[in-house]
């Protein structure tokens, strides 16, 4: 069933039929808001927020953007909201660099250790992001959208998005190439 | 090229995204020099990583308690419409588990206010008889009380009998 069928049947009356959309998006939702505000603590409580905000809302949804662009709207609104409000930068990078550190399984153990330092320094360089980039690193990596849906998202020009997504990159890079974890020379 | 044109092209070198003709002036200038083969190198480990980052998973019964407060706000709020949580809808099991919950909710509200109560107006009256302990009009004004809060829950308990089916 597609979202847009399962908000039609929860306009329909069928509050129930909610409940399939909080479970096909609660852990991109709750990852996006956990790299954001950098905690696990504040963000189920966001989370949450964000669902009831869009349940609220589904009347007006119109459909003119995808329901999952909507959805990361209201979230990343509502963590905006929340970092204009808790603005603790070294506690959140710190925080960051811990919500991502959960063990990857992906990770083959023959590509060994060099490559595990280079993923820790990303993370810790990810957290210390201003928030204007972690945005559109978040939702074009984690979240997987493509650079209009950002825009939507984020309310700003494509150009600005990709501007932001290279930039995020190079910082990143940099910190690596500082930490002396960047590529042989 | 030199390596300052490189630089800001690396990450786009990486994705492909360059004009063929920038692209092999970027390639042509890496395999002269180590510090932007260097840098291609990191810039392709970085965007590695950021598609490879695991997932965060929601903690286990997130979904449950966003129901719960989904219906909560279905029941409390009057602009929803009624037959959103109203009988025939699948939805309609959880408003009536709700409304149960809200009528024990009261009931409760008016045995503890009653609870609370009863002290606050009996006990100045005990001690104002003195250190001799009760005397028989102290223990009149506490019979009192008792029966007016007792009045007061059964009104609650009629109240709700009429309302719905709380008993």
């Amino acid at each position: 069933m597609t979202d847009e069928q399962i908000i039609g049947r929860v306009r329909g009356g069928e509050t129930r039929m909610f409940g399939e959309l909080v479970h096909r998006y609660q852990d991109p939702v709750y990852g996006t808001v956990v790299r954001a505000v950098g905690g696990r603590e504040d963000a189920q409580d966001i989370a949450q927020e964000v669902f009831l905000r869009v349940f609220r809302g589904l009347d007006g949804f119109k459909g003119e953007s995808k329901f999952s662009t909507w959805l990361y709207r209201v979230t990343w609104n509502l963590c905006a909201d929340w970092l204009r409000r808790n603005r603790r930068p070294d506690r959140r990078a710190a925080m960051v660099a811990e919500a991502d550190s959960l063990p990857d399984r992906r990770v083959n153990l023959e590509e060994g250790f060099l490559e595990e330092e280079q993923r820790g320094e990303v993370r810790r360089a990810m957290g210390k992001l201003d928030e204007r980039y972690r945005g559109v690193v978040d939702l074009h990596y984690y979240q997987k959208l493509s650079y209009d849906q950002i825009a939507f998202v984020l309310d700003m020009p494509v150009k600005t998005v990709e501007t932001r997504l290279y930039r995020a990159r190079k910082m990143l890079r940099e910190s690596l190439e500082s930490s002396g974890q960047g590529g042989d020379e | 090229m030199r390596c300052a044109q490189v630089e800001p092209l690396v990450e786009r070198y990486v994705d492909g995204v360059l004009q063929e003709a920038q692209a092999s002036q970027v390639r042509a200038h890496a395999a002269t020099c180590a510090r932007c083969r260097a840098r291609i190198e990191t810039a392709r480990s970085v965007a590695g990583i950021l598609a490879a980052q695991p997932a965060i998973h929601a903690p286990r019964g997130f979904a449950s308690r966003v129901m719960d407060a989904v219906y909560r706000e279905a029941l409390v709020d009057r602009r929803l419409p009624a037959e959103r949580v109203g009988a025939g809808a699948p939805g309609a099991a959880p408003s009536r588990t709700y409304r149960r919950l809200g009528m024990s909710f009261l009931l409760t509200a008016g045995v503890l206010a009653a609870s609370l109560l009863i002290p606050k107006v009996a006990y100045p009256s005990i001690v104002e008889r003195g250190e001799s302990g009760l005397s028989r009009g102290s223990v009149v004004v506490v019979r009192s009380a008792l029966d007016g809060a007792e009045t007061a829950v059964r009104g609650i308990l009629r109240e709700q009998g009429n309302g719905g089916n709380a008993r």
